[in-house]
Formats: structure tokens, C-alpha cells, sequence
């Protein structure tokens, strides 16, 4: 598939929990290739968005099709070997494994050669630069460390797609210039597509090329980080409807 | 899986082989080891749903039992060998393994309520079994005496049983060891220590659940059928809530987990000797007295060591190992 080329369709996407409206007929394109920034205020719907691309959720109307195929309310490990993975706000590490069995685990998503797998997940830890804690249990890493195993987990799966749920959070800010380097080499040389979800202004700025806007459930707006900055919508949203008046 | 990884089981399995010779094969002591490596089988098998699922499984004696009733009747009724009644017994316990997984698995019952659905699975099959008056009823039915019979596996004495479990007990390590080292063994671990952070992986949560308790149901209803044997009759109290719990207390003692496929049955060794040698010594002086021993044995420990003896095994053994290498290299 060339550049550009759309790979996820998220179609009038609507969630309700009881009377709250998560999201409401929320529509957006992923291209192949493009590193895509989603941003808005806590309680936005972002995590209920990825929750219901990968599968966590299944929404109450709206389509969700990846590569043509519709994906809509499948079992997210059915969704993992389509190609899509991500990683979770709350971080879901394996506490009780090693750095090495953590990102095998992924690994085995697509490949069954054990020799083939080993290879993956040498490579793996290589390009994010774990290899020298391999052996270390994940409950002995500091944040930085637990952060980079799942990104390595979830890149081991081979995946076309992936959505980063504010991987930048409790970052410094030497940390997030580091994390945005590798990403763009996530993005370039692994050629995998990126979705990421930031509070992180200088993190989703500074990496996307294009951005999403969700206020209340509803996407407000969409385009470079230049015209979403300059947006009145977003500018509302986030400083408040009183200023604006 | 590498050789290296079954040097443990090997040394084991020479070590217990030894034991009856040492207690001259009389058959009191026999019965005991006996029966001590009928639970450190039962252990390891429980290893691959309660340690590396972790699934706090309590359907052990639902197993056992049908293991044992489908042996024992088809032998009393249709004169079949042990040799096919044994796994057939194990394949009628992961049909019900399969009938009360497939529904908890699917409507996601964990922790105490997986452990709840899973121990009253006891309680029904027993109550089922007594008044099933076909197959069990309340009075015991004795297996066919055909002693000294290598086709029936029915032996006078006990040495020939423990034989039995201790190649039961090699074959159950090897099956341990074999699932760690692959990739169901892979998937089951990252269940254990996150179940959607795994699914996003590709690990299909359900199924390897299912996977595990199928295994684990087919080689524990296999060793219901050698108690049958053992015992030499069959009753509903096969079906016993306590042997269930036997197995998870001294499955959790013993750390259960990837790191403790040789901890199990080295604890469970440990602890139900302790166990025999109190109710030997002090049974006959306050009846029960030793169960209270034996509770507060478990509880020092599961204060000292929350997790488990197995990391207190390595860490030994990690000093024995240098401690020899060191003196090895001294006198080079």
C-alpha cells in the first residue's frame, strides 16, 4: 500500500456509559504512513476511542474499518493480529516478567518459528535500547523503562497501526525530546503508522503531522498542529466557553 | 525445550525412587510416600492452571473423582485395563473441565468467584454421585481384586503404585517444563499478570485459559484414577472439598509459577511429612491437634515468605552452588 493510502476509517463512531454520551458520531481517517496527534481536555473521549478501535469496547452505532475490513466490535486479539496494537494510558506492565518475556510475548502474535521469534525480539529490544535490560523483571524498572517494554511489546506484534495512549505523561522533558526521536524512527524505518493521544502539548506538536480535536465526545476540529493551535474552537475548548464570551 | 531444564526433574525422580528401598519397603511407610507423591503430582499439575494461569482453581477433587469413578466402573462393569480406563477418566474430566470453564471464562469470573464457581463444582458432583445409584451411591463398590495383575494394575502392596505416581510426577514435569518454554506457556504468564494488556498482544484470553484448565483437568482426572486404584474402591467422598484445597494451599506455599515447576513438589514433600509426622506423633493425644500444628506451619510461613518458597530454593541453591565453585577454584 502506498503513502497516504487510508488505512483506518472510523465512521460515525457513537458511545454511551448509561446516560453519558462518550462519543458522539465521531469520524476519523487514518492514512498510511502519517503519525496522527489527538488531543482535547480529560474526558474528551480519546482512551474511549482507542477502547473501542482495538476492540475493548464495542460501540453503540458507527463502523470502525481497517484496510478495507470492517473490524467493528471485534475481540481485541483478533484486532492484534489484523495489525493494529497500542499501548494504555494506565500502564499494564507484566510485573512478573522479564523485559525479554514480555516483548516475546508480543513477538508471537505473527510469527510460530521459535528461531524467528527470537530474532524479532532481539531486534525488537535493540531498536528501542532494552537489550541491556533483558533480564531485568519488569517490577524492578523505573517509569521511563516500564514505558519503553510496552512500546516494545506492542511493537513485537508487527503491527501497520499503532495507538499510543499518552505515552509522553510523567516524562521530563529531555525524556519526551528522546521518546520523540525514536517514535519518528518507529514511524520511518519500522514504517508503522502512529495515532497518538497526548496531554503533552510539546510532545503532539512537535511529532504530528496532522491533529484531532475531541471536546465533550464530538470532534471540534482537524488539520496541521499550525491550524488547530489557531483555532477558535479548540481555543474555546480549552481555556473555557467564559473567556471566549 | 533444552536438556538442561530437565536435569532437575531427573535428579527428582532418582532421589524418590530411592526412598521405598530406604524405608525397606514396608508398607506403612510405602503408603505414606505414597501418598505424599500423590500430592506433589497433583501439585504440579495444578502448576499450569494455578501458576502459570493463575487461576485460583478449586476443582480438583471434582477431577479425581470422575477420574477415579470412570476407571473404576469401567473396569467393575466391562472388566476394562486401567491402561485405557486411566485416560479415559482424564478425558471425561476435561469434558467437565469444558463445561464449567468455557461458561466462567466467557462472563470473565476471576479470583474469588473463579475459586467459588470451581470448588462447588465439588459439591455437585458429590451430592450427584450419591444419588446416582447406577454408577456411585452411598455405599462403597469395591474394585475387582485381581491382584498381582500388571494387566489390571491391581497390586497387594503398595510399592508398585508408587512407582506409578512417581513416573505420573516425571511426566508432569516434563509436561511443566515443556509448556514454559513455549508459546501457550508465554501466553498463560502474560494472563496472569494482565489480562487486556495481553489481549492487545494477540493472546486470545479465553481460549488459553481453557487451554490450561483442559491440560491440567486431564492429567489430574489421570491421577484419579491411579487413587482409585490406590484405594481400591470408589465413594462420592472422592469427590472431597478438602483435597481441593490440599492441592492450592500447598500449590501457593510452594510459590506456584514459571519459577516453581521443582519447588512444588520439593515443598509438598516438606510440608505433608511435617503433616504425617504430627498426626502420628500427636493424633493419639488431642484428636485434630495436628491439623492446628499443621495451620500454623503454613500461616509462619506464608508471613515469612508471601510469595512462596520457591525463590528460597534458588537462592539456597544459588549458595550451595557457589559456596562449591568457590572452594573448586581455591584449590586449582
Amino acid at each position: 500500500m502506498a503513502r497516504g493510502e487510508l488505512l483506518l476509517e472510523v465512521k460515525g463512531v457513537t458511545k454511551r456509559f448509561g446516560g453519558i454520551v462518550a462519543l458522539d458520531n465521531v469520524d476519523v481517517e487514518v492514512h498510511e504512513g502519517e503519525i496522527l496527534g489527538m488531543i482535547g481536555p480529560n474526558g474528551a473521549g480519546k482512551t474511549t476511542l482507542f477502547n473501542v478501535v482495538t476492540g475493548y469496547y464495542a460501540p453503540d452505532s458507527g463502523r470502525v474499518i481497517f484496510q478495507g475490513k470492517d473490524i467493528t466490535g471485534r475481540p481485541p486479539h483478533e484486532i492484534a493480529k489484523l495489525g493494529i496494537s497500542r499501548t494504555f494510558q494506565i500502564v499494564k506492565p507484566f510485573l512478573g516478567l522479564t523485559v525479554e518475556d514480555a516483548v516475546r510475548v508480543g513477538a508471537y502474535n505473527r510469527l510460530t518459528d521459535e528461531a524467528e521469534v527470537e530474532r524479532r525480539v532481539n531486534e525488537i529490544l535493540e531498536f528501542i535500547g532494552l537489550d541491556k535490560l533483558r533480564d531485568r523483571l519488569c517490577r524492578d524498572l523505573n517509569i521511563v523503562q516500564i514505558k519503553q517494554t510496552a512500546l516494545a511489546r506492542a511493537l513485537a506484534t508487527g503491527p501497520k497501526l499503532l495507538l499510543l495512549d499518552e505515552a509522553a505523561a510523567g516524562l521530563n522533558p529531555g525524556e519526551v525530546d528522546e521518546l520523540i526521536n525514536l517514535l519518528r524512527r518507529v514511524n520511518k524505518e519500522m514504517g508503522v503508522t502512529l495515532w497518538v493521544v497526548e496531554h503533552v502539548m510539546r510532545f503532539v506538536m512537535g511529532l504530528s503531522e496532522r491533529i484531532v480535536v475531541l471536546h465533550y465526545g464530538e470532534k471540534i476540529a482537524e488539520g496541521t498542529p499550525e491550524e488547530v493551535a489557531h483555532d477558535p474552537k479548540v481555543i474555546e475548548a480549552y481555556l473555557g466557553a467564559e473567556v471566549a464570551i | 525445550m533444552r536438556v538442561r531444564d530437565l536435569k532437575p526433574i531427573g535428579v527428582i525422580v532418582v532421589i524418590l525412587a530411592f526412598l521405598p528401598a530406604i524405608v525397606r519397603f514396608n508398607n506403612y511407610y510405602v503408603l505414606l510416600l505414597t501418598w505424599i507423591l500423590y500430592y506433589s503430582t497433583l501439585v504440579s499439575a495444578w502448576n499450569i492452571i494455578g501458576g502459570f494461569a493463575g487461576q485460583l482453581d478449586l476443582a480438583a477433587a471434582s477431577y479425581i473423582g470422575l477420574g477415579a469413578y470412570t476407571m473404576g466402573t469401567l473396569m467393575i462393569r466391562y472388566g476394562l485395563t486401567p491402561w485405557i480406563g486411566i485416560p479415559a477418566g482424564g478425558l471425561v474430566a476435561v469434558a467437565f473441565a469444558v463445561l464449567v470453564g468455557y461458561p466462567t471464562f466467557r462472563f470473565g469470573l476471576r479470583e474469588a468467584w473463579y475459586a467459588l464457581a470451581t470448588i462447588s463444582s465439588v459439591v455437585v458432583l458429590q451430592k450427584l454421585f450419591l444419588v446416582w445409584e447406577s454408577v456411585g451411591g452411598p455405599e462403597e463398590r469395591y474394585l475387582p481384586p485381581y491382584y498381582g495383575s500388571i494387566y489390571y494394575l491391581r497390586f497387594r502392596g503398595y510399592t508398585p503404585y508408587y512407582y506409578i505416581l512417581l513416573a505420573t510426577l516425571a511426566l508432569t514435569l516434563i509436561l511443566n517444563v515443556k509448556i514454559r518454554r513455549s508459546k501457550m506457556g508465554y501466553y498463560l504468564l502474560a494472563i496472569k499478570e494482565n489480562e487486556e494488556a495481553a489481549e492487545i498482544l494477540g493472546v486470545d484470553v479465553r481460549k488459553y485459559k481453557l487451554k490450561a484448565l483442559m491440560t491440567y483437568a486431564f492429567v489430574t482426572g489421570c491421577i484419579g484414577g491411579i487413587f482409585a486404584l490406590i484405594s481400591g474402591y470408589l465413594h462420592p467422598h472422592h469427590f472431597g472439598t478438602w483435597t481441593s484445597l490440599q492441592v492450592a494451599i500447598l500449590g501457593i506455599v510452594g510459590g506456584a509459577g514459571a519459577g516453581a515447576i521443582f519447588s512444588l513438589p520439593v515443598t509438598t514433600f516438606i510440608i505433608y511429612s511435617i503433616s504425617e509426622v504430627l498426626r502420628s506423633t500427636l493424633g493419639g493425644w488431642i484428636p485434630g491437634i495436628h491439623l492446628i500444628f499443621y495451620g500454623v506451619i503454613l500461616m509462619v510461613v506464608v508471613l515469612l515468605k508471601p510469595e512462596g518458597l520457591a525463590e528460597t530454593y534458588s537462592e539456597f541453591y544459588g549458595r550451595i552452588k557457589g559456596a562449591l565453585t568457590k572452594k573448586a577454584g581455591g584449590m586449582v
